[in-house]
């Protein structure tokens, strides 16, 4: 009876035949068929033994076996995932086994694999980290609610500024009038308060706002609250603090809504602080004040001072807002001819808004980046032919031996992938660090840096260039393989003698070119915008300022109006401080100016000319920037006295008001005349007509790069504004004195003046111009190394290409000086060919490079995008270093000895 | 034959298939066949039902299988246990019985609710 159920198999084995079917995955249906069947046999053979007639015991059998048809369904499901699982499987085996062996090849030849893993993390890596920063600045959103239906409106001034800071009568109007926006709101550019905290003051940033503002925004307070209309009504007395002054200044203190803070030396309330991310309108800002009603004039649309932020409605879109605000700037137009004809609207997206001016910069760096990682994959898509062909021997066994042409090209496109990814990996990590660095590096008026970090799109992105110069790299080994393998009758003989042949075909030398053509060719046009920028730079660096920057030092301050009110006191406070820094070591000469160095904006009034009607030709006042000055101006700051006289202790304020204009300002206004002894009068409340009594020389005080604005010079000490407290220090020091030390005994000698008055902006005056030129200077930097980048790549690729030709000319090298051939015969054939080469590379090279610089020009200083000089250098530097990376390999060519070669033939 | 017999309690046809397989490898039908005279016919299994449970078993890697020759003479497929059916039978039996012994304590319990 045993045996009945322990049915071992007859003759102790499985026939190989059905083995075989099994693993090669026979047919699961005939299988599931086969059992169930043996089954049903099984029970028939039982009933008929029990004595059931056999032409019935079938049917009684499959009676019995129950749904035979269900079984077979379920069986036939099981198989097949368990088929489709076995597939799978196998194909992870055999790519898991591909990747083993690219290792081990890989390994079998360090200094190839790390050259190829380093230059691809470099190209990988610098791509990746300038595309966080794309992404941070440019495609990230802005961090608050539906970023996407924020607006910025801005007036178009009769002049064609299309970012025209708005006055605060046309906001009061685009309130009422436009239905396009579900709130709107209105504030002030960032500017610098005073907080007196535990009796230090320290210089803080606000920025003033329509309690709207908020609204707009939707943003929402980590702590306490924002601003609710209610705060637009009182005395305004209500402050919202950002979370890095929250954290820094009152260590985070919880408790820290419904503190009082002094701020210019009035009492605040904090009502909320803002989460990290909130920065509004930029970063650094430290608390935001709501604008109070009875700041908010309806009426006043001279004075343009005010940024305008609304919210699209649902049902609005940028042209609908554009259209509406069009026609309300229209009936603005006629209703205030006075103030508002020729002005316009114009609506933009606030992410636009923010970014537009950093696009070019970063778009130029990214397709930099992009371009060195082209020149990495072209560099090693050549040092991976030159493998190849080393490698034939291997591949023409391994062909022999079986592999089909598709499992070569498979293990060799494995082998590029995982040298990608390795490269990948590094270059990841490479660019974590570069990202950092560069954040660090770039300059501050960049928007949104804090928004840049590596996320999953960024890696996705590395990823990505992973993949593709994995793909792009490994197509040219692969190429070979198809190739050769036309001749897949060849016997191993054939492949093996080919083989030992060490040279290549000359089809391959010739792809081995162009991708060295196409290399030098990209360096080029790295190099040139790199030449462009340097050579921009160097203009910068050697621009005539009109003064002398160097040796000064220059410091901030601001009284509070509340201690310091009247121009009297303004006027004795600044002589003080003037009178005593003079005393102050390796300080030659002091005095101050209302003007911010190194910054764009300035202060303009309008003003009438005596004799002349108010209005100029095109019906408008002259409005041109003024800068009150203090002690012994123009001589410490070295401007020239063209004609007059400058400034004297004599002109007080009891004395005759007086005025200097600039050279610029006396061309403008006064084309045919002296401007010496004209008198001019400032437009408003009547007022003192000023003496004209000097002409100084224009200075490029705004911006290194900018070209000098006109300007008019009264005294400190005669301006008629109680509300112009501030004033900068500069001081000239000798060759010992340094902003640093010089910065820290002028804290010390104004504690002793006033204790709660801070100073800001202490600093080397030709630093605050650094700021200026901080973006072309980024540029630069990186380009420069690009370019340097791509050059070093480009002279491996030359080398490598011509020590190629060298080896596979070898033996007609040998027999050639054997014959009786000079050295530098054969040297001069290799180098004039590698020159020939370059030379393409650089007809191919300017010509893309005259079409592309063209986009570099907004970030050029006087250097045309075409420079003949730039480009003339850096042919020949191209030139000059491919054919030194010639020569090296073309000497070698000369030492063959023929002997040997012949032997190996 | 008229004794009454009894259903296979849901997911213990498992544990049965590998327990009949600790005696060696066997097909389909002589795996119903040792289960039968080992419960005396009491054990009511529905061939049909056998199959896809062994398939299943085969593809979760319980079991494996080989095509052979029956002691007839005939192709068909013999299952196997394998180390991870084995550690799988340990399990459950061990399961199994605890949760006889609990069920048991119930049910044969003699003392009234305190």
């Amino acid at each position: 009876m045993i045996d009945q159920w322990n049915d071992e198999p007859a003759g102790g084995g499985i026939p190989v035949w059905r083995r075989y079917l099994r693993f090669r995955g026979r047919d699961v249906r005939a299988d599931v068929a086969d059992e169930l069947e043996f089954h049903i046999e099984m029970i028939a053979e039982r009933l008929i033994q029990q004595g059931v007639a056999p032409d019935r015991a079938r049917a009684q059998a499959r009676e019995e076996f129950g749904d035979f048809e269900r079984a077979r369904a379920l069986c036939e499901g099981i198989g097949a995932d368990q088929a489709r699982r076995h597939q799978w499987g196998e194909l992870l085996d055999s790519l898991a086994k591909d990747v083993r062996f690219a290792f081990r090849s890989l390994r079998r030849a360090p200094g190839f694999t790390a050259t190829i893993v380093f230059t691809l993390a470099f190209g990988i890596g610098a791509s990746t980290a300038i595309f966080s920063i794309v992404r941070g600045v440019l495609l990230r959103p802005l961090p608050f609610v539906e970023p996407d239906r924020l607006v910025r409106v801005w007036e178009v001034s009769p002049r064609g500024d299309d970012h025209n800071v708005v006055s605060i009568g046309n906001y009061v109007s685009w309130r009422e009038r436009a239905r396009s926006f579900s709130a709107i709101g209105a504030h002030s550019a960032p500017f610098g308060v005073t907080l007196v905290e535990a009796g230090e003051p320290t210089r803080i940033t606000t920025a003033d706002m329509t309690p709207s503002v908020m609204h707009v925004l939707g943003g929402r307070a980590a702590l306490g609250r924002t601003f609710v209309p209610d705060d637009g009504k009182g005395d305004g007395r209500a402050v919202v603090l950002s979370h890095e002054l929250w954290a820094n200044r009152f260590s985070g203190d919880p408790g820290i809504v419904g503190r009082r803070l002094m701020i210019n030396d009035a009492s605040y309330t904090v009502v909320g602080v803002m989460p990290a991310a909130f920065e509004f309108p930029s970063a650094g800002v430290d608390i935001w004040r709501p604008v109070t009603a009875h700041h908010i004039d309806p009426d006043e649309r001279r004075s343009h001072t005010w940024y305008v932020v609304g919210r699209l409605t649902p049902t609005a879109n940028l042209e609908t807002a554009s259209a509406e605000m069009h026609a309300i700037a229209g009936a603005l137009a006629r209703e205030f001819p006075q103030y508002m004809k020729g002005f316009g609207t114009n609506v933009v997206s606030m992410a636009d808004d923010m970014v537009a001016s950093v696009r070019p910069l970063l778009l130029i760096l990214l397709a930099g980046a992009t371009l060195l990682l082209v020149v990495a994959c072209a560099n090693i898509a050549n040092l991976l032919l030159a493998r190849a062909v080393g490698r034939r021997r291997e591949m023409a066994v391994r062909g022999a031996l079986g592999a089909g042409r598709a499992r070569l090209v498979r293990q060799l496109l494995t082998e590029s992938v995982v040298i990608a990814f390795v490269g990948g990996l590094l270059g990841a990590a490479m660019a974590v660090l570069l990202t950092r660095a560069l954040t660090m590096l770039a300059p501050d008026d960049i928007p949104r840096l804090s928004a840049v970090w590596i996320d999953g799109a960024v890696l996705g992105y590395a990823l990505a260039t992973t993949l593709a110069s994995g793909l792009l790299f490994g197509f040219a080994p692969v190429m070979r393989i198809l190739r050769g393998g036309r001749n897949d009758g060849q016997s191993l003989h054939l492949a093996l003698r080919a083989a030992g042949d060490r040279g290549g075909s000359g089809r391959q030398a010739g792809v081995r070119s162009i991708l060295l053509v196409g290399e030098l060719a990209v360096s080029l046009i790295l190099m040139s915008g790199a030449g462009l920028l340097l050579r921009s730079a160097h203009r910068l660096a050697s621009i005539d300022y009109g003064y002398r920057p160097a040796g000064l030092v220059a410091a901030s301050f601001d009284l509070p109006r509340a201690r310091y009110d009247g121009n009297d006191r303004h006027s004795a406070f600044y002589d003080q401080l003037i009178a005593g820094v003079r005393e102050l070591p390796h300080v030659t000469g002091v005095a101050g100016t209302t003007e911010e160095l190194g910054s764009s904006s300035s202060m303009t009034f309008s003003f009438a000319i005596e004799g002349r009607p108010s209005r100029n030709a095109s019906g408008r006042e002259d409005a041109q920037p003024l800068r009150v000055v203090a002690g012994d101006y123009f001589r410490v700051m070295g401007i020239p006295v063209r004609r007059g006289r400058a400034f004297a202790p004599t002109d007080r304020a009891d004395a005759p008001p007086v005025a200097i204009v600039n050279e610029s300002l006396a061309r403008l206004l006064w084309p045919d005349a002296d401007p010496v002894g004209s008198r001019v009068s400032f437009v408003g409340p009547p007022g003192p007509w000023l003496q004209v009594v000097g002409v100084v020389g224009d200075t490029r005080s705004n911006a290194a790069d900018a070209t000098p604005l006109p300007a008019m010079y009264m005294p400190f000490s005669q301006k008629r504004w109680p509300w112009m407290t501030w004033l900068t220090l500069v001081a000239r020091t000798d060759a010992t004195g340094n902003a640093q030390t010089l910065g820290s005994e002028l804290r010390r000698f104004v504690r002793q003046v006033d204790a709660r008055l801070p100073i800001h902006g202490v600093s080397a005056v030709p630093d605050l111009y650094r700021e200026s030129v901080a973006r072309r200077r980024f540029a630069t930097v990186l380009t420069a190394v690009f370019a340097a980048l791509a050059l070093i790549l480009g002279v491996v690729g030359m080398y490598g290409v011509v020590s190629y030709g060298v080896v596979q000319r070898g033996r007609e090298f040998g027999i050639r000086l054997a014959l009786g051939a000079r050295a530098s015969q054969v040297t001069g054939e290799v180098v004039r060919e590698a020159l020939a080469l370059a030379g393409i590379a650089l007809i191919v090279g300017l010509a893309a490079a005259l079409g592309l610089t063209r986009l570099l020009s907004g970030l050029l200083y006087e250097v045309s995008p075409r420079d003949p000089v730039t480009f003339a250098a850096v042919a020949l530097i191209v030139a000059a270093v491919a054919v030194a990376a010639a020569w090296v390999p073309a000497r070698r060519a000369t030492r063959i000895d023929p002997a040997m070669t012949l032997r190996d033939a | 034959m008229a004794r009454q017999e009894v259903d296979v309690l849901q997911g213990t046809l498992d544990m049965l298939v590998l327990k009949t397989l600790t005696w060696g490898r066997m097909h389909g039908y002589s795996i119903l066949a040792w289960l039968r005279q080992t419960t005396d016919g009491e054990l009511r299994i529905e061939d049909a039902a056998l199959y896809p449970a062994l398939h299943r078993m085969e593809a979760r890697g319980l079991i494996e299988a080989e095509w052979g020759l029956s002691a007839n003479n005939r192709k068909a497929k013999f299952y196997r246990l394998t180390a991870r059916g084995r550690r799988e039978l340990r399990a459950e039996s061990e399961s199994w019985t605890r949760y006889v012994s609990v069920i048991g304590k119930v049910m044969s319990a003699t003392e009234q609710p305190a």
